[in-house]
């Protein structure tokens, strides 16, 4: 009995030590796991919005109905409303301006003996920026001259940078717009008009076939005439001297996006590219043109780095896409200013989308982080918005000095920057710890969860100097947000002699 | 790479989740070897400690991750170590209110 009682005891005894010692092991395991599972969590694939989820509609996976709001507060009016010219598009007046010089005309002699008079119209309201755009031809030849010491370098960079741009400029997919836009935009009408069962129906429908057809986000609204240009048309031959004509077959547009691959965008400039998101964008609207041609409406695709007839980030906010940034880009809830944006304008009735309003400017208004990395200091440091365009209250911003980083930057074709798209704290992969933020924050009335992010964001995060981002024949070091993914350092794939360091953020140990 | 593996993915949650009895079993017999007289609201405010330094872990690894190293290692540090001031003050707080259970038994 004594024997049966102890062996009984020493039982319990050693029971309770196994759950003494066996919580300890597994509490430390626990602690392990956490930490496994979180990097691997950081380094999810899965976490890359407009990849892998797409054509579900699972990219676009914040509920904007509680946000929904009658008028965009990044759309806020302030004077008369004006249309915008054809000259207001930088990349309608570079051409002119680049040719002008190819023909001899010498640019020292200043903006005022320029030909081309609405170039000039352009330069007599903005005379601050002329010196931005004479300097950018001189960086490109500075480029020109510098870059190819740094091929070792950037060799697959650009080798992927422009293998985008073949497929964005050699294919012909979406065609570009040859005749007069009432015979051009039914050129895939297939019969009479299929019928709807109402605007919603067919509203739903369209969401489901542009999610389809790869795009991340989408909205549709009313064609607002403030954002379709004057004097601008593509046509057979060019896309100027239309007039101020708005087609009457130009009533809804549907308005969507994709994001630029998430890890040579965190490592722009050099490393960077817009035109993986171009090529996908422009392959969405011409699919969706041909999807409504197919059922016998009118559809005028607009698309990436040019081809458009109106002004497409506005657009989007009205549509309810997202808001407007400080530096002037729309701002999505899922890929914050990480958007590349193509549209197609139809004559079928649709329902439209409803602006938002998830607290963007505010955050704008208190962040600063883009314009504190802006490499050309093109992003206004105001803390409340310091100008009018068109009307609307905006950020001030100069796209002139931005064109002029643009032309000096180590990227593929120096057509790009892409910095303060990087380093804004809206652009986070969709894993777990950014979105319970961007859940919270826009539910939050009293900013503390803003506050306290962007205390984090200003003493937690590395942001190299302005000036790094710069090649190293302008002062800097090629710097960017990021190091660049294992996949673009030739050094691991090619026979180079890596003779540099790099400057961005890594995985810390 | 586990646990993104599709096979690999399920039963580790799973194994994790089973894993927190054992902790919680271990912590209950840790108890009572420092005869600290818990109740219902003592073990959610140790449950609510373990699960925030749980989720301060795994976020500062989620930012290493990412390529956040800065951030993550800050986040870690500064959290981390207010969690564990925190640890240690709710600990002697179970200590101090344990006394007078102790005498009425």
């Amino acid at each position: 009995m004594s024997n049966q009682v102890n062996g009984e005891g020493a039982a319990v005894t050693s029971r309770r030590n196994f759950l003494k010692l066996g919580g300890l092991a597994a509490a430390g395991t626990t602690i392990g796991a956490a930490a496994g599972a979180g990097f691997v969590l950081g380094r999810d694939p899965d976490a890359n919005v407009g990849w892998g989820r797409t054509e579900a509609g699972k990219d676009m996976f914040f509920n904007r109905k509680p946000f929904e709001v009658d008028h965009a507060p990044t759309l806020e009016v302030v004077g008369p409303i004006e249309r915008p010219e054809w000259e207001d598009y930088l990349f309608n007046r570079f051409p002119v301006i680049g040719k002008a010089i190819q023909d001899g005309w010498d640019p020292n002699n200043g903006w005022e003996t320029l030909e081309d008079e609405q170039v000039k119209k352009y330069y007599a309201r903005h005379p601050d920026r002329w010196p931005e755009m004479l300097q950018a031809f001189v960086e490109q030849n500075h480029r020109a001259q510098h870059r190819e010491k740094h091929r070792d370098r950037f060799a697959l960079a650009w080798a992927n940078g422009r293998s985008w741009l073949k497929g964005l400029e050699q294919s012909n997919f979406p065609p570009k717009p040859v005749d007069h836009p009432d015979i051009d935009d039914f050129k895939w009408v297939q019969g009479e008009p299929a019928e709807l069962q109402s605007p919603a129906h067919a509203s739903k429908l369209i969401k489901k076939m542009v999610f389809t057809f790869g795009a991340s986000i989408v909205g549709i609204t009313k064609l607002d005439p403030a954002f379709v240009f004057k004097n601008m048309m593509r046509m057979k031959g060019g896309n100027r001297n239309w007039g101020e004509d708005i087609p009457k077959h130009w009533k809804n547009i549907i308005v969507f996006g994709v994001p630029m691959n998430w890890d040579p965008m965190y490592a722009a400039a050099g490393y960077s590219t817009s035109y993986d998101g171009y090529f996908r964008a422009k392959t969405a609207s011409g699919l969706l043109a041909a999807w409504l041609g197919e059922l016998g409406y009118a559809a005028r695709p607009q698309w990436p780095g040019g081809d458009y007839e109106t002004v497409l980030p506005p657009i989007a906010i009205q549509a309810g896409m997202g808001e407007s940034a400080r530096n002037g880009v729309l701002i999505t809830p899922e890929l914050g200013p990480n958007i590349r944006l193509a549209a197609v304008i139809t004559n079928l009735d649709l329902e439209p989308d409803k602006p938002i309003n998830t607290h963007v400017r505010a955050f704008c208004e208190e962040c600063k982080i883009c314009a504190d990395a802006c490499p050309s200091g093109s992003i206004s440091k105001a803390s409340k918005p310091d100008s009018v365009v068109r009307g609307f209250r905006k950020f001030a911003f100069n796209q002139d000095s931005c064109y002029r980083f643009w032309s000096t930057a180590p990227t593929d074709s120096g057509k790009g920057c892409r910095v303060c798209i990087a380093v804004c704290p809206y652009t986070r992969k969709n894993n777990w710890i950014h979105t319970i933020v961007k859940e919270m924050d826009p539910r939050d009335p009293t900013g503390i969860t803003r506050k306290t992010l962007l205390a984090m964001q200003h003493n937690f995060f590395y942001y190299p100097e302005a000036e790094a981002y710069h090649p190293d024949w302008t002062g800097g070091n090629f710097a960017g947000y990021h190091e660049p993914p294992e996949w673009l350092r030739s050094e691991n794939y090619l026979k180079v002699t890596k003779t540099w360091e790099y400057d961005g953020n890594w995985e810390g140990f | 790479m586990f646990p993104q593996s599709t096979l690999l993915d399920p039963p580790f949650w799973m194994l994790l989740g089973a894993l927190q009895v054992l902790v919680f079993a271990g912590a209950g017999q840790w108890a009572k070897h420092v005869q600290l007289a818990m109740n219902w609201w003592k073990w959610s405010l140790v449950g609510g400690w373990w699960f925030s330094l749980l989720l301060t872990i795994a976020g500062a690894f989620t930012l290493l991750g990412e390529n956040e190293g800065n951030a993550g290692w800050y986040f870690l540090g500064f959290v981390g170590t207010g969690l564990i001031v925190g640890g240690a003050i709710l600990l002697k707080v179970l200590f101090v209110l344990n006394k007078p259970a102790a005498n009425q038994s």
